[in-house]
């Protein structure tokens, strides 16, 4: 893997925020990036920093400190006028297309947006580009007239894939882009995110929480805890093999359906901490089922370990979770 | 109380401009002591309606008629005392969002001994006995601690669990829990799961849910329904490794999974009818691969556990 091949990264790169008399560290020092054409997932529960990062990575989010490039060209510290080709090629779709969706707008504004706001074109011109991206979005391209309020959830979300699209971006980031939806929709979005990436050869950044998803999309995921990245590394690896205790945890916590699974459960004690008040050491030790002494007065550093992978432990690989792997023909 | 609470032709109608409209079209569902079912179904499947129709807590505008019969009582035709006097000692619920469903301005202690004295003659100081032992049972730490706290104090995890001890502190044949796990993160959803799958002590569960998984990880026995009815009902291991109703095959079709090959989702198409829509034969007919005219011309009837003219065979993989 080459260094070029990044198309937008971020290098130790923190957002902090105060809040009243505390500092609250969202992400701390992350190392990020993605390929070309290539999807990566950022898995976390609340509090773990992976919606940040991910608004930090379109601007959107000032961070603290770090530097964030897109294409070899640094975008920290750009203004907005200089912005502009930054923000046509990273674009976002969000969770909930029931409020990501301006009610007062049709279709055709929704989606022509972004058109009027980067390229010279007229009204007609918008709504012809607008049908185009609804079509190919599987929706019809008459529905540009009507408002996003007379769309179910699904199509809302397609709407909101036509949007994002507009500008032909090189970057999409969607921040649990099917949790808001029914379980027989859902599908219907992920394959449609799946083509996209097929036709157009765009790269996602997959926020989400159910590593069942994030498996099945993702080449790469990038596991955050309170801030902080404790691991990353392929899919395949980090899921047969997870080095982290917390990975461990949150892959032993996907609810099975199959006994073997629900057995041999980890069920960690009690919740994430306030990122306000981080444990000491290791953030995890309080909740870790392998925590020793040292871990609550050391950090571990995250580590490089072969393959690309990197962990953030000083018992990498000890706890295993026991994941129900099925096998299609 | 040992015997099974049964739900008997149960329907529940809102109005529309074109008259009452089903939501929940004439359900049979009987639930044995200390089992654990689940209700799956997608927005819209009359789920959660079924679920609050059989405590009697349906929005007002709602029309239900069929029985639900707890011990010896309809819960349908009761007056509202004996209703009342029902929901907490014979059956209770656990609604999704604790935070939204206890008292903001009172203790923990407050609300659950108000529970306990609302039911029993207890003096304050036992009622306050059987509000620790309640809260131990379900795993919270510092129990002592906890019980002088207020709602917004506690995580969502911790509210749930107080949301749970509420729904059993009256020793209820049944509990229903809707989506209890949904606004939940990845690891206090398992530590809610256990408790729900192991920490009910004598009482029945009724889960309703989105998520067959979710289902499967905690229950017996599976109920899928679709647009107001039940299509396919059985044990967990029948209804994931051997689906017969097509709708239930889909939406375990739909569900990624950890598979190396990464085979596409198979999603169904559509989506399912609106309250309003007139349908006629089975409401599945229009998303379904199987359908012929059959399906359009009569509704098939729940037989043998399944209402399907078409139910698929061979194992699911």
């Amino acid at each position: 893997m080459s260094n070029d091949n990044k198309i937008l990264s971020a290098v130790d790169l923190s957002v902090s925020f105060k809040v009243s008399n505390a500092l609250l560290r969202a992400v701390d020092s992350v190392n990020f990036y993605v390929n070309a054409g290539e999807t990566v997932a950022i898995v976390g529960e609340s509090g773990s920093g992976k919606t940040t990062l991910a608004l930090s990575l379109i601007r959107s989010t000032p961070p603290t400190s770090g530097q964030i490039f897109f294409e070899g060209e640094e975008v920290t510290k750009l203004s907005e006028k200089n912005l502009k080709p930054f923000r046509k090629n990273v674009q976002m779709v969000f969770q909930d297309p029931y409020s990501s969706l301006d009610p007062r707008m049709n279709v055709g504004q929704v989606i022509g947006e972004p058109l009027k706001a980067h390229f010279k074109m007229s009204k007609s011109e918008r709504n012809e580009r607008a049908a185009e991206l609804l079509v190919s979005v599987g929706l019809n391209g008459d529905f540009i007239d009507r408002r996003a309020s007379q769309f179910s959830g699904g199509q809302r979300q397609r709407i909101a894939i036509a949007r994002a699209l507009a500008l032909d971006p090189k970057v999409v980031i969607a921040d649990e882009p099917v949790s808001a939806l029914d379980v027989s929709t859902q599908a219907q979005i992920v394959n449609l995110l799946q083509k996209i990436q097929e036709d157009r050869n765009i790269s996602y950044v997959l926020v989400s929480h159910d590593l069942r998803l994030v498996y099945h999309l993702a080449t790469r995921v990038v596991v955050m805890y309170l801030g902080r990245v404790v691991e990353e590394g392929n899919c395949d690896d980090v899921v047969a093999n997870p080095q982290h205790p917390y990975t461990a945890a949150l892959l032993s916590a996907v609810p099975a359906l199959d006994e073997a699974t629900r057995r041999d459960r980890i069920v960690l004690n009690g919740a994430p901490p306030s990122p306000i008040a981080r444990p000491t050491g290791c953030s995890f030790h309080p909740r870790c089922p392998i925590a020793r002494p040292e871990c609550a007065t050391n950090t571990p550093e995250l580590q490089s370990l072969p393959n690309g992978r990197k962990v953030a432990c000083f018992f990498p690989g000890e706890l295993q979770a026991h994941v129900s792997f099925t096998s299609s023909k | 109380m040992s015997k099974a609470i049964e739900v008997k032709n149960l329907q529940v109608s809102f109005p529309t401009p074109n008259g009452y409209s089903a939501v929940v079209r004439g359900i049979d569902l009987t639930i044995k002591p200390g089992e654990r079912i689940a209700i799956v179904g997608e927005s819209g499947s009359g789920k959660t309606m079924l679920g609050l129709s059989m405590l009697g807590i349906q929005p007002s505008s709602a029309k239900v008629t069929g029985e639900v019969i707890i011990g010896d009582v309809d819960m349908v035709s009761a007056n509202d005392a004996t209703a009342r006097k029902l929901r907490g000692n014979y059956i209770s619920m656990v609604f999704q969002e604790p935070l939204t469903s206890l008292n903001p301005v009172r203790t923990i202690s407050s609300q659950l001994s108000e529970s306990v004295r609302r039911h029993n003659k207890m003096s304050k100081a036992e009622a306050e006995d059987r509000v620790l032992e309640i809260l131990t049972s379900v795993g919270i730490p510092a129990p002592k601690e906890r019980m002088k706290s207020y709602p917004h104090q506690l995580s969502g995890g911790l509210r749930q669990r107080v949301m749970i001890a509420l729904a059993l502190i009256n020793k209820p044949a049944l509990v229903v829990a809707d989506e209890p796990t949904t606004a939940l993160d990845a690891t206090i959803q398992a530590q809610i799961l256990d408790l729900l799958r192991s920490g009910m002590g004598d009482a029945a569960l009724m889960l309703i849910t989105h998520d067959l998984a979710v289902a499967a990880d905690v229950c017996n026995r599976i109920v899928v329904m679709y647009a107001g009815n039940i299509v396919e009902q059985g044990p967990v291991a029948e209804i994931l490794g051997n689906p017969r109703h097509p709708y239930t095959r889909g939406l375990l079709n739909a569900i990624p999974k950890f598979d190396k090959a990464r085979p596409p989702l198979m999603p169904i198409p559509g989506s399912p009818p609106t309250i309003t829509e007139v349908v006629s034969g089975c409401r599945f007919a229009s998303r379904c691969s199987y359908a012929d005219s059959q399906c359009t011309a009569s509704e098939p009837k729940f037989v043998d556990n399944l209402a399907c003219f078409h139910p698929v065979v061979g194992v699911s993989q």
